[in-house]
């Protein structure tokens, strides 16, 4: 039961910690005026940790057998808040973040 | 099998509709202020809703008569923010969103084939709140008290200094108040799609109607506890002069402005949602042929649903904030366009491969169509922040929302209105009135609302009562105001073709639409029961011979196709795979709803009015009046499995553990917790963000801390209890063990609350006392529901099998608890005078 909901929320979920995380790491190392480069660092680093669990969640969902029709569609939204995660904080490549 | 006595299977159809009519009716006279039926609540929240409409619909009239013409004297600024802001909240709060939650109110039942909501006291006391928070702002409205600091009420405007008479309390007390219906109808709507759904009917069998109004209810969830703490947070510094949003003390007026929007952006989906289910619904009945990518539209819906709570800065683009965080929201701005492509593709799809036939309800489809694809398209203009920099505060933004909640919220429901009227009546439309009336709110939308797209784009602010002439807005503004009566005029029309239909129209087939939907499977009106016979599905329940099921009930073929013991009795299921497993005894009718409603109005007209005596009176006399809500509920013995017909036997709701009340507790735990989070997040701002943050910070007293260990002792009695229930042994002394651990942990947390020195010098000292204030709340509320469940469990409604009760109470200490440790981690980063 919960696999099959865990299977459509789960990349949606982890975009959304992803969301938090790194729009928290952009205030806080303005706040703590990080070095511009290392800040940028851990940004980028972030969103490619998260980039790479999302992917790691969707390659597990693929190989998974005997899915349900739910799970099936959880492939589905996992594969959106895979490009989703990839769009929405690609920005954090070459925008300015404490400006 | 028990001895329960054995149902008393009824000779004849009408048999069996006289014996469960007079289980489930409504009674006439005075005795309809009992009403707890989902019929009957269910269109008076549309009644209500439509009422409230044509208020924001006559207010939105008097601005335009304003702007007509430049340089206007008809009413004078003052008045003129009244009006704009009092339009902007009936429309958002008083039509739109109750209009959906009536219409869910009264059709999911139908669709999922149950017969009532889960909680249909809840559903009362929904209504009760809508109806008064409503009425307080249309009182002070006609008194000349209206809010008047813009619908969303931003803040230093709104505050005690700019805003000293009691027009905001209105705003903000008011809103919180109707704000209430919309959580109950939240959590009743997920519990009730999850668990109170036909026999057969999978999640995957599931109409998609049911799908929107279950990822719907679940952003409710999440989206409106920033909007009630803000409401709370500002309410506080107004009336008691807590700091919060104050600059000149630690505060941060933007802290409203993300609350808000943090509410404020999801709104629109919220809004939304439910519409595209409506069109989901109805546009395969037209186009003859099931929906296209049902799967797709559920992953399109969830996407949609998450992405709408990463997008609300773009409300606060100009306000200042880095160019990162800018990108962020203006990427997922942009891209929630995506998902909302899906559905309008699989719809026109839909269309486009079936044999569609043309109505009244597609006229307004079609209408849809067009009005929301191009707010769609400025939505994504304004998702730009280049664009929006520009555009920001102009009447475009106007002109974009308008075409967004118009095209996407009122010509859906138009559409709904049409091809459910028949549902609701018994009777065909006659239609003389409906054509003229569709083309006038078309044309007379478009031209008051596209020509603003221009008088924004010429600069035109937003909010102005009056311009002057020779800024080349004057035509644009007159015929926006031309088209914007013309608007008015189509609905008119709509509102006497709906009494035509009442008044005149003939008595109809019960399925003119020939819709597949188990809705049109029973009379038209509805019984109050829905269903006497609770059928079970096979197929996916937006493509069934609605016909043949409304044939098999009558011949009693289905589940429950008795009365018995006067119960209103209805079925549970499992939440994946639908197979039933328990029966679930509703609640009749009862004033009870009535009077809490009441006592929470004097609760919050005690704050309104400065009252404060009367609210800690009213707010136990709320608290004891849900105690008696829960007297009949329950019983003294376990039955064990009872006949549902159909040669099945299940359990009473009360015997199994996955019952919807514990999904209820579940469900008002996380809107809990969200609110929690918000104040948290808020907390957390303010030390980083917020000018005028002192460093050092009084420091803290560590006392009050042993609610941390208090607390866990009383989480862990709970445990015990249920424990010692579960091994057949008496649970009352470890929930009476929990009820004082929790009243220890409350009077530290008090200690802690009095020690918070002078709350009002500063937004850190003031952030102190609320969470210490919401975790002393916590701690009491687990110290009731413990006692709570002390004397069911002597009055002998607790056993082994029936263990709900302490169930609950294990759930909430265990919320108390934890809820302690973030909050001390806060209060100790407070007392550091931040986080660096």
């Amino acid at each position: 039961m919960s696999a099959s909901w865990g299977s459509l929320l789960i990349g949606f979920v982890i975009w959304s910690v992803a969301f938090v995380a790194i729009y928290g790491l952009q205030a806080l190392g303005c706040y703590w005026s990080w070095d511009p480069a290392l800040h940028r660092l851990v940004l980028v680093g972030a969103w490619l940790a998260f980039t790479a669990a999302l992917g790691l969640v969707l390659l597990m969902q693929i190989r998974q057998t005997n899915r349900t029709a739910l799970q099936q569609a959880g492939i589905w939204a996992t594969l959106g808040s895979l490009g989703a995660t990839i769009v929405v904080f690609a920005p954090a490549l070459f925008v300015s973040a404490c400006v | 099998m028990t001895d329960t006595p054995a149902p008393n299977p009824e000779t004849s159809p009408v048999a069996l509709h006289k014996a469960l009519d007079e289980i489930w009716k409504t009674p006439s006279g005075w005795g309809r202020l009992s009403a707890v039926n989902h019929n009957v609540l269910g269109k008076r929240f549309m009644v209500l809703a439509l009422l409230f409409f044509a208020i924001g619909g006559t207010l939105a009239m008097l601005i335009r008569a304003q702007l007509a013409t430049p340089n206007s004297a008809f009413i004078g600024p003052e008045l003129y923010n009244q009006i704009f802001t009092m339009h902007g909240t009936v429309m958002m709060f008083l039509f739109a969103i109750p209009m959906f939650e009536g219409l869910a109110i009264y059709m999911l039942p139908k669709l999922l084939g149950a017969r009532d909501l889960a909680f249909p006291r809840m559903t009362a006391y929904g209504y009760w709140c809508y109806l008064f928070g409503g009425s307080i702002l249309i009182v002070a409205m006609l008194a000349g008290y209206a809010p008047n600091a813009g619908w969303f009420m931003y803040t230093p405007l709104s505050s005690g200094t700019y805003t000293p008479g009691i027009n905001a309390d209105v705003w903000l007390l008011g809103i919180t108040f109707v704000e209430i219906s919309a959580v109950t109808a939240a959590i009743e709507l997920i519990v009730t799609i999850l668990k109170m759904r036909a026999p057969g009917m999978s999640l995957l069998r599931m109409p998609i109607f049911g799908w929107y109004m279950l990822v719907t209810a679940g952003m409710m969830l999440i989206g409106f506890p920033p909007l009630i703490l803000g409401s709370i947070l500002l309410e506080m510094e107004r009336a008691f002069d807590l700091p919060f949003f104050d600059p000149t003390r630690g505060g941060d007026p933007l802290l409203w402005q993300h609350l808000f929007w943090l509410f404020g952006h999801p709104e629109v989906y919220i809004i939304f949602l439910p519409a595209a289910g409506v069109l989901s619904t109805i546009i395969p009945t037209f186009a003859q042929r099931p929906l296209i990518g049902y799967r797709s539209i559920i992953v399109a819906i969830v996407a949609m649903a998450f992405l709408s709570f990463g997008l609300w800065v773009h409300h606060m683009f100009t306000v200042g904030i880095p160019h990162l965080a800018l990108a962020f929201f203006s990427a997922a701005s942009a891209l929630v366009a995506i998902p909302t492509a899906v559905q309008i593709f699989a719809w026109i799809g839909t269309l486009a491969s079936g044999r569609p036939k043309f109505d009244i309800p597609m006229l307004y489809i079609v209408g849809f169509f067009v009005v929301f694809v191009c707010g769609g398209l400025t939505g994504v203009m304004l998702a730009m922040v280049p664009f929006n920099s520009q555009a920001h505060d102009t009447y475009f933004v106007v002109a974009h929302l308008h075409y967004v909640l118009v095209g996407g919220f009122v010509f859906p429901m138009l559409a709904a209105l049409y091809y459910w009227l028949p549902h609701f009546t018994g009777r065909t439309s006659l239609y003389s009135l409906s054509v003229p009336a569709f083309w006038l709110i078309i044309i007379g939308f478009n031209l008051t609302f596209f020509l603003m797209h221009l008088t924004g784009l010429m600069g035109m602010p937003r909010r102005i009562s009056s311009y002057p002439s020779n800024w080349g807005w004057d035509w644009l503004n007159l015929l926006s105001s031309f088209g914007g009566f013309l608007m008015t005029m189509g609905f008119t029309l709509v509102l006497l073709d709906i009494v035509m239909q009442f008044r005149f129209g003939k008595r109809g087939a019960r399925n003119p639409w020939n819709a597949r939907t188990l809705e049109w499977a029973m009379p038209t009106p509805p019984p109050p029961y829905n269903f006497a016979t609770i059928p079970h599905l096979t197929a996916r329940a937006d493509d069934l011979d609605a016909d043949a099921m409304g044939r098999d009930a009558v011949n009693g073929v289905g589940y429950l196709a008795f009365a018995r013991e006067d119960r209103q009795e209805t079925l549970g299921v499992d939440m994946m795979t639908g197979e039933p497993d328990q029966v679930i005894v509703l609640p009749q009718t009862t004033y009870l709803p009535l009077w809490t409603a009441l006592a929470t109005g004097a609760f919050f007209l005690g704050l309104l009015f400065k009252v404060y005596w009367i609210t800690p009176i009213a707010a136990l006399a709320v608290v004891a009046l849900f105690v008696v809500w829960t007297r009949p509920l329950g019983s003294r013995r376990d039955l064990g499995p009872i006949d549902i017909g159909m040669g099945r036997a299940v359990p009473m709701d009360g015997e199994v553990v996955d019952n919807v009340t514990l999904w209820a507790q579940r469900c008002a735990l996380a809107v809990n917790a969200t609110l929690y989070a918000s104040l948290l997040f808020g907390g957390l701002y303010l030390a980083v963000v917020a000018p005028g943050w002192t460093n050092p910070a009084p420091g803290i007293d560590w006392l009050p801390a042993i609610g941390l260990v208090t607390g866990l002792g009383a989480a862990l009695a709970a445990h015990r209890a249920a424990a010692s229930n579960g091994a057949g042994q008496c649970p009352m002394f470890w929930l009476l063990a929990a009820a004082g651990l929790s009243a220890l942990t409350m009077a530290a947390l008090l200690i802690g609350l009095a020690m918070v020195p002078s709350p009002t010098s500063h937004a850190n000292l003031a952030m102190r006392f609320t969470l210490f204030v919401y975790c002393a709340l916590h701690a009491g509320v687990a110290m009731l529901l413990a006692l709570h469940a002390a004397w069911r469990a002597h009055g002998g409604y607790v056993s082994t099998v029936r263990a709900t009760d302490l169930r609950i109470v294990r759930l909430w200490t265990d919320y108390a608890a934890l809820a302690q440790w973030p909050a001390w981690a806060l209060l100790f980063m407070l007392a550091n005078g931040g986080i660096s």
